[in-house]
């Protein structure tokens, strides 16, 4: 084979490799390059009549990540209290039970949320009975925070969204945190607040970690060796819980989500066959509508959520833990809330066997100010609704 | 010749199977609408006269009496690698393709005045994906007061139409060919169609379907020598009727009437060195067009294709090395993108060959600039080579 031909036989292979990375997205301009077609329908789903409900008691005060504490606030009027561990009476070191005396002490807590617009805000301290628990009410608590019982007051810093309240109670205070015998070791205090304008603050929990109150305190240890009498003492909350004046009572024929006790809704619907089956859903926005303001802490956004339900058993139905869809309540709106959830309901599209239900809840769950109460199928005009934008198959065989 | 016919399958068994994995294409923009853009059946030889030589060319799918030009045994494969140019109101692309039309092996039959001939190719390219934008009209009542949202739209075909081709020719009379052909019309377009929006409150649409299409069809040709130096030929062809079926289901989405195919040309020896022909084929898409419409398309129009070529022999001794061909062709085109009017085509090829290893191996190019357009601002310009690659074992 001569030379040339071999040339030419390469020039060829290279000519078909190159052309061989291909481009093939064009500009369409339609309809004229447009086969096919889409179709895209709305409807409108109205829940099954009074098969829409509301339940309560799922987070109770003090289970959620944040304690209440407020004055004057229309959402509501909240007083908080911590009990902590018991602090021993002696330390054991060296094989030894050894007595101690009090050097210092401190009490902290985060405020976790807060009107950053509200400013003066300042934090009270109150003891209260080493025997107040859980069940103790706002009648029961509020009497108990006098100046009789006041520990200390912090005016807390404007400029931090989320401070660090440090009581420190040394030299002539440390003896305020003295624990009588008889109360076994056990503080136990109340929380209230004042700032320049009616507000709240959240104060973090246990459960939020790093940000749980704590009690510590700094003990010098009835021993010999001097590097082992100065210990610390340090002691989380047996409990942390907030009582409300007026805890609100759930209405049956309202959908209610959040407050403390905190409430969740179930709405249930017919899924229609026309959509299951051949739809492929767009959009779908859940209507609500409010039927009081959604008043909460300005600034502290609370969210309404929603789940589908794997298994309706009513108040106690299991729900996807994995796929829930979230909307921010506009502070004490109460105009009609569109919440979308499209994410949600391919489930229903998907798995023929779940049913067609949505639990509704607000989070933070037990802990946020907002409660909302919305319309259900039994209050007249305010019925909630599902708006549906669905496409139905593409027109492939339209040549 | 035994072991020379059981090569030359096997060689096409593989071409076949090479080929069928990059059968990935963008095609004409006069392809997206109907069954796609209808091939025309040519060898890389046939296409450096423009096709005018396709009536008359064994290796073409285009008359079955042409397999008795061919002198033995061979298999031929044609890639078309290739880029394009689109012009439409909605903006414009340069777009690069390498499509696969056709691998067929052809050759006499010994001891008989028999031809054979068998071709798998394209009989329509449905290749393409499109990229549109708008803005649409959703949640008017009952959902709600009427909302619009901004769209993306992708629309993606993969495949077509193909066709599988057995033929025969028959030469005994003195300077008269016959042949025949029977076509089984397979294959499938895998459609991707996607919807974006926006507002993350819309969910993104994808939907897929496979559309498949089946059909027979069946072909006479003659080549008919009138003098020394001159030769017509002409084929009619009918394909019947494309069931089209989606997702394999067993009830049709509908049926689209195939085309007559009427083809006619003559070739004329000049000189020693120089042939010249022309052809014309006439294809009955108008048939189609109820069916387009009643799909919902825009419908059909006849099509007509008309080639003029020569080849000049730049060695007498052996003329199949470095041929010059070139050929020039005008076709109206048979799916128009509106109403407006129906799409139109003209080109100029060029190209040339050559055989290798004692004549067993040969290689023909062609290069095509073609020019189509149609009215509202349709245009394309497409510069495509076409490479064939002989073998005869």
């Amino acid at each position: 084979m001569g030379l040339k031909k071999l040339l030419l036989g390469w020039v060829i292979v290279a000519l078909v490799v190159a052309a061989c990375q291909e481009q093939l997205t064009a500009p369409a301009d339609c309809p004229a390059l447009c086969p096919g077609g889409y179709i895209i329908r709305d409807t409108v789903l109205d829940p099954i009549p009074d098969a829409d409900s509301s339940y309560e008691g799922y987070v109770l005060p003090g289970q959620g990540t944040t304690i209440r504490v407020s004055n004057g606030l229309p959402a509501s009027e909240d007083r908080g209290v911590i009990r902590f561990n018991s602090r021993p009476d002696s330390l054991f070191l060296r094989d030894t039970l050894r007595t101690y005396t009090i050097d210092s002490a401190t009490i902290e807590f985060t405020i976790t949320r807060r009107d950053t617009t509200v400013g003066g805000l300042k934090m009270y301290l109150y003891r209260l009975p080493a025997t107040t628990d859980t069940s103790a009410t706002f009648a029961q608590v509020a009497p108990e925070l006098t100046p009789a019982n006041l520990l200390d007051s912090v005016l807390v810093d404007d400029t931090s969204d989320t401070p660090l309240v440090k009581v420190v109670f040394k030299d002539t205070t440390t003896y305020k945190l003295d624990i009588p015998a008889a109360d076994s070791g056990v503080l136990a205090i109340g929380l209230a607040m004042a700032a320049a304008s009616p507000t709240g603050v959240r104060v973090g929990t246990i459960l939020t970690g790093s940000a749980a109150p704590v009690f510590t305190t700094f003990v010098n240890v009835n021993i010999a060796d001097t590097t082992l009498q100065k210990r610390t003492i340090l002691l989380n909350p047996k409990f942390s819980d907030f009582v409300s004046q007026n805890p609100p009572t759930l209405d049956p024929d309202l959908l209610t989500t959040g407050g403390a006790p905190s409430a969740r809704s179930l709405l249930r619907f017919d899924w229609p066959d026309f959509i299951r089956d051949s739809g492929q859903l767009v959009r779908v926005t859940l209507e609500l509508i409010p039927t009081a303001p959604m008043n909460g802490l300005p600034n502290d956004p609370a969210f309404l959520e929603a789940r589908i339900v794997l298994s309706d058993l009513g108040s106690k139905s299991s729900l996807s833990q994995s796929t829930f869809a979230e909307f921010e309540l506009p502070e004490a709106s109460s105009d009609t809330v569109n919440f979308e959830i499209v994410s949600l309901l391919s489930a229903w599209q998907t798995i023929p066997t779940i049913p067609h239900a949505l639990s509704l809840s607000l989070t933070p769950e037990g802990s946020s100010f907002t409660r909302a109460t919305f319309g259900s199928t039994r209050t007249p005009g305010k019925k909630p609704r599902l708006k549906v934008t669905y496409a139905v198959p593409f027109r492939f065989a339209r040549p | 010749m035994r072991i020379h016919l059981w090569r030359a399958a096997s060689l096409l068994t593989l071409v076949v199977l090479g080929g069928a994995i990059e059968l990935q294409a963008q095609s004409s923009m006069f392809g997206t609408r109907a069954v796609g853009f209808p091939s025309r059946w040519l060898s890389a030889r046939a296409r450096g006269t423009a096709g005018a030589f396709g009536v008359f060319d064994p290796q073409s799918g285009i008359n079955p009496a042409a397999l008795s030009a061919a002198t033995r045994v061979m298999v031929n494969f044609v890639a078309t690698p290739g880029s394009r140019h689109w012009e439409t109101p909605a903006g414009d692309a340069t777009l690069k393709e390498t499509r696969f039309p056709m691998v067929g092996l052809v050759g006499p039959i010994p001891k008989w005045p028999v031809w054979l001939g068998i071709n798998f190719g394209s009989y329509a390219d449905r290749d393409f994906r499109l990229f549109t934008s708008d803005t649409i009209q959703v949640q008017g009542p009952p959902v709600g007061p009427i909302d619009s949202a901004v769209v993306f739209d992708t629309l993606q075909s993969l495949g077509g139409m193909n066709e599988i081709r057995l033929a025969l020719a028959y030469d005994k009379l003195r300077g008269t060919s016959l042949g025949g052909a029977f076509y089984l019309l397979t294959g499938s377009s895998r459609v991707d169609a996607r919807r974006s929006f926006d507002d993350s409150a819309f969910a993104h649409i994808r939907q897929t379907a496979e559309l498949s299409f089946s059909g027979v069809g069946f072909a006479l040709g003659i080549v008919q020598e009138v003098t020394g130096g001159f030769r017509v030929a002409a084929s009619v062809r009918s394909d019947g009727s494309a069931t089209i079926k989606k997702d394999s289901s067993d009830v049709a989405s509908g049926h689209i009437d195939l085309p007559y195919t009427f083809a006619g040309g003559m070739e004329l020896t000049l000189s020693k060195k120089l042939t010249a022909a022309a052809q014309g084929v006439y294809r009955t898409w108008s048939g189609a067009n109820s069916d387009l419409i009643e799909l919902g398309g825009i419908g059909s129009v006849n099509s007509l294709d008309l080639s003029l070529g020569a080849e000049y022999s730049t060695n007498l001794k052996r003329p199949t090395q470095f041929p010059i061909r070139i050929g020039a062709r005008y076709a109206k085109l048979p799916f128009p993108l509106n109403t407006d009017g129906s799409p139109e085509e003209f080109s100029l090829t060029g190209g040339t060959g050559l055989r290798f290893a004692k004549d067993r191996a040969g290689v023909d190019f062609s290069l095509e600039r073609a020019w189509r357009k149609q009215s509202g601002g349709y245009k394309e310009q497409a510069l495509l080579l076409s490479v064939g690659v002989t073998v005869q074992p």
